[in-house]
């Protein structure tokens, strides 16, 4: 056995205070799980409905199929670029950890890379070429979706090595040659597969959200979408009962812990989540028996951004709690550079602006 | 110290990892942004000669840019930065907390930019043209604010300048190289987007249309191409004296890398001349393929050299390039790298631990420059010394060829090293006399 070793903080100050970088990190790590739900999620959801729409006869699986398709390459543009920032907020506050961990995995995590291209290049064909592609639309929709599925597992794999510090100086002192795997770690297949079985409940969500904008013009197509959709969310989330508590009790026992009343922001949220996500499930159940499910839905909706918001809350105590005894955050130096994080709020609200004022141009257009 | 511990990474080594990826990332990086002025500029034409055949061709080459930018060249940007965290975590760790608002800066434009190239290639012939126009004009102010962001950033890595001394964002950023960075930097973006123009106009089967392209296109890259030498050649004036000493000739190999550049630019700008003069009409898809790859190997040698040029330093003047800060080398030859850096399987060198520190203080202090049996193999480079040579060359390192810093170690971490690769030598020469024998 070898002491764990944990690189120095940089000498260098952070330049801003650290919950402005936390809540930053926080913030688009949302953003980031909902587009990246909506890519994962809505990509084996196509995939699956090639299928029953083969078997089936139903033309609303490939119709939905279509559908999905010409939302999946943008939605990806935006899951990578919205993934930048907290990758970026998470160097400047674990970056001694981060760093580390990569390195011990190095090709592995470079080769996130190469699936993600991969994916999103499926992703256009199927999206370009869907009528010409018609038998093997599964498989280049299967096909990103399964190389999405194996960047999902990458980054599950890097987020627990770098909590984990202990396991790092025995491999590397073995091999410098990054071609590690985090496959020993006990938490690393239950939080792989809560994040994975979350990705195809929001798909479901994403789903049911387009049945939902196509009330009008296409009731029909409306109603199955909204039912198909709920479906998807209902199933996983029954799963994610088992899973969640699997994962739970996987955890070190001073980390579980921490939800269960050793932190207060731990257990808030936690009980937070669990009762929104049973919330959200019989919310949806409901919905099913209604004629007008909307307003239900709607609600549905709000408790889910809630219960997904605590839960990334709740991944932060987890992860603080894993490395407690070698770093907390107030051990960081700390020199704002105010004005350049002014100027960065002040381009962000006109970036929002320009890009919202190019999407009024385009809705109009399109109506008119 | 940073003490991170360090990839191996076998025959490349960490440098030309990150120059491959950077490379293959600034390729398609510039032409986005000249490609987005390119795009804006040839619909304006199209528009005012009222020509649909060229509408039709800025519509298909926007296909093309979007499949090459928003996916190739998100993706390897994304890749730069993993890459450059695995090869030198301490210098990324530093720029980050340096720069961190740079880059969520820098973010920002990236996001106006993909969204508005997104709605600007859904939106062909479905908006009004000066809507649509409008629309291509954000994406290509976006994309070069980005460009005018992440610029300060590599360009502080080799001059950052009086932020040595003062540590200021501003400083750092607006660095002695900064200006003349960006110019270079620009008309490469220029030139690329002609020359990536060219290969979507020489698929054309319309003659007459490929020739007016064509010609077109060169008037992108030839004024371009034409003026970069002298961008280079002030930003060759802002560089440091060590720096300017490596690129004429200190480093042989850069200095030709860097010969290569040049002559490979000439080419380029001659291939085009004669391909918009003579045929522009015949130009066949292989010439312009050729064009990119003679660009490519333009772009591969001068970011090569770029990356070369900063030795001994990763981040000039205040961290050298096995991660160990400018001053700080006393301390550790008092205290032994070993010790310092944590990641080796002993922390201190005894006769029984010789060859295994030996290995460790190589990777601490060596292998962010050389390789064993690869590029810039330090096998080759001691096969004619004692162990006894080599231990002085490493205890005097910043004293020898290659622009190498000080080692930051012991005198017992200095003979270890030395034992180490005077004992791989060994066996490497016995394997070859086995392998010889054997036949
Ligand atoms: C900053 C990068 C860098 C670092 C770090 C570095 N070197 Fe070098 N080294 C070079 C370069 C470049 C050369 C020149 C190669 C050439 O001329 O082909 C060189 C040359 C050498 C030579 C030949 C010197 C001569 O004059 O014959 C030896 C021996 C050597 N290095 C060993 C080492 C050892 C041992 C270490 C670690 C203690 C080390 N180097 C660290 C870059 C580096």
């Amino acid at each position: 056995m070898f002491e764990t070793v944990v690189p120095q903080i940089d000498p260098i100050a952070v330049p801003a205070p650290v919950w402005l970088i936390q809540f930053l990190l926080m913030f688009t790590f949302i953003l980031h799980l909902l587009a990246m739900n909506f890519v994962l999620g809505g990509g084996i959801i196509a995939a699956v409905s090639e299928i029953k729409g083969r078997r089936s006869g139903v033309q609303h699986h490939f119709e939905l199929s279509r559908r999905l398709s010409k939302g999946l390459p943008i939605a990806l543009a935006f899951t990578i670029n919205l993934g930048v920032p907290p990758l970026l907020f998470l160097q400047v506050m674990y970056g001694h950890f981060f760093y580390t961990s990569s390195i011990i995995m190095a090709w592995p995590w470079l080769s996130v890379i190469l699936f993600v291209i991969l994916a999103y290049y499926g992703y256009y064909l199927y999206n370009f070429r869907f009528e010409k592609l018609s038998g093997t639309r599964f498989w280049v929709v299967g096909g990103s979706a399964f190389f999405l599925t194996i960047v999902a597992f990458l980054y599950t794999n890097n987020m627990t090595l770098m909590l984990t510090p202990a396991t790092w100086k025995e491999v590397y002192v073995g091999s410098a040659s990054g071609a590690f795997l985090n496959l020993g770690e006990l938490t690393l297949v239950p939080r792989f597969l809560h994040f994975f079985i979350a990705a195809l409940a929001v798909g479901g969500l994403v789903v049911i959200l387009y049945g939902l904008a196509k009330q009008k013009t296409e009731p029909e197509f409306s109603k199955w979408a909204i039912k198909y959709g709920i479906w998807w969310f209902l199933i996983p989330t029954f799963t994610q009962f088992i899973v969640g508590v699997i994962f739970l009790i996987t955890l070190p026992r001073d980390v579980m812990l921490l939800l269960m009343g050793g932190s207060i922001t731990g257990t808030v949220f936690f009980l937070i989540a669990i009762m929104g996500a049973i919330a959200s499930v019989m919310i949806f159940l409901l919905s099913l028996q209604r004629d007008e499910p909307k307003p239900l839905l709607y609600a549905g909706f709000a408790v889910l951004l809630v219960t997904i918001i605590s839960m990334v809350f709740v991944r932060d105590v987890v992860r603080s709690g894993y490395i407690a005894e070698y770093f907390t955050l107030d051990q960081l130096q700390v020199e704002p550079q105010t004005g350049i994080i002014l100027l960065f709020f002040l381009l962000f609200i006109g970036g929002l602006g320009i890009v919202g004022w190019m999407l009024q141009k385009t809705t109009q257009s399109v109506k008119a | 110290m940073l003490n991170f511990p360090v990839w191996e990474i076998p025959h490349l080594g960490g440098g030309m990892l990150i120059a491959i990826v950077a490379t293959i990332h600034v390729f398609i990086a510039h032409f986005a942004i000249g490609g987005g002025l390119f795009l804006v500029m040839t619909e304006r034409k199209a528009y005012k000669e009222n020509d649909d055949r060229i509408l039709d061709y800025v519509q298909r080459h926007s296909r093309f840019f979007l499949l090459l930018t928003l996916v190739l060249g998100a993706m390897t940007g994304v890749g730069i930065w993993f890459t450059i965290g695995l090869v030198s975590p301490a210098a990324t760790s530093s720029l980050i907390n340096i720069f961190v608002w740079g880059w969520a800066i820098e973010w920002v434009f990236f996001f106006v930019e993909i969204a508005a190239i997104i709605i600007y290639f859904y939106t062909w012939r479905k908006l009004q043209p000066k809507t649509h126009l409008a629309i291509g004009w954000i994406y290509f102010i976006a994309a070069w604010m980005s460009l005018f962001v992440i610029n300060g950033i590599v360009a502080f890595m080799l001059t950052p300048g009086a932020w040595v001394e003062t540590r200021s964002f501003i400083d750092g950023f607006f660095n002695p190289t900064y200006w003349p960075a960006l110019v270079s930097r620009t008309l490469v973006c220029f030139a690329l987007a002609g020359i990536y123009a060219i290969l979507t106009a020489s698929v054309f089967k319309d003659r007459e249309l490929r020739g007016k392209m064509v010609r077109y296109a060169a008037r992108w890259s030839l004024p371009s191409l034409f003026l970069l030498p002298l961008s280079l050649y002030w930003y060759y004036a802002a560089l440091p004296d060590v720096a300017r000493e490596i690129l004429t000739g200190g480093l042989p190999f850069i200095y030709d890398t860097a010969v290569l550049s040049v002559v490979a630019g000439g080419t380029l700008f001659l291939l085009v001349l004669i391909a918009a003069w003579l045929f522009p009409a015949r130009v066949p898809v292989a010439y312009s393929i050729l064009l990119l790859l003679v660009g490519f190997t333009v772009m591969f040698s001068a970011e090569r050299v770029r990356e070369a040029i900063r030795k001994p330093y990763v981040l000039y003047d205040y961290m050298y390039t096995h991660s160990v800060l400018k001053g700080e080398q006393e301390n550790l030859r008092e205290e032994g790298i070993l010790n310092a850096w944590g990641w080796g399987k002993y922390n201190e060198v005894t006769d029984e631990t010789m060859i295994r520190a030996g290995k460790d203080v190589f990777r601490a202090q060596c292998m962010a420059c050389h390789t064993i049996g690869g590029y810039n193999d330090v096998l080759k480079l001691t096969e004619d010394y004692t162990v006894d040579d080599i231990e002085i060359i490493v205890l005097e390192l910043d004293q020898f060829r290659g622009y190498m810093p000080p080692f930051a170690g012991s005198f017992d971490e200095a003979r270890a090293v030395a034992e180490y690769l005077t004992q791989i030598e060994e066996e490497r020469s016995e394997e070859l006399t086995t392998i010889r024998s054997g036949r």
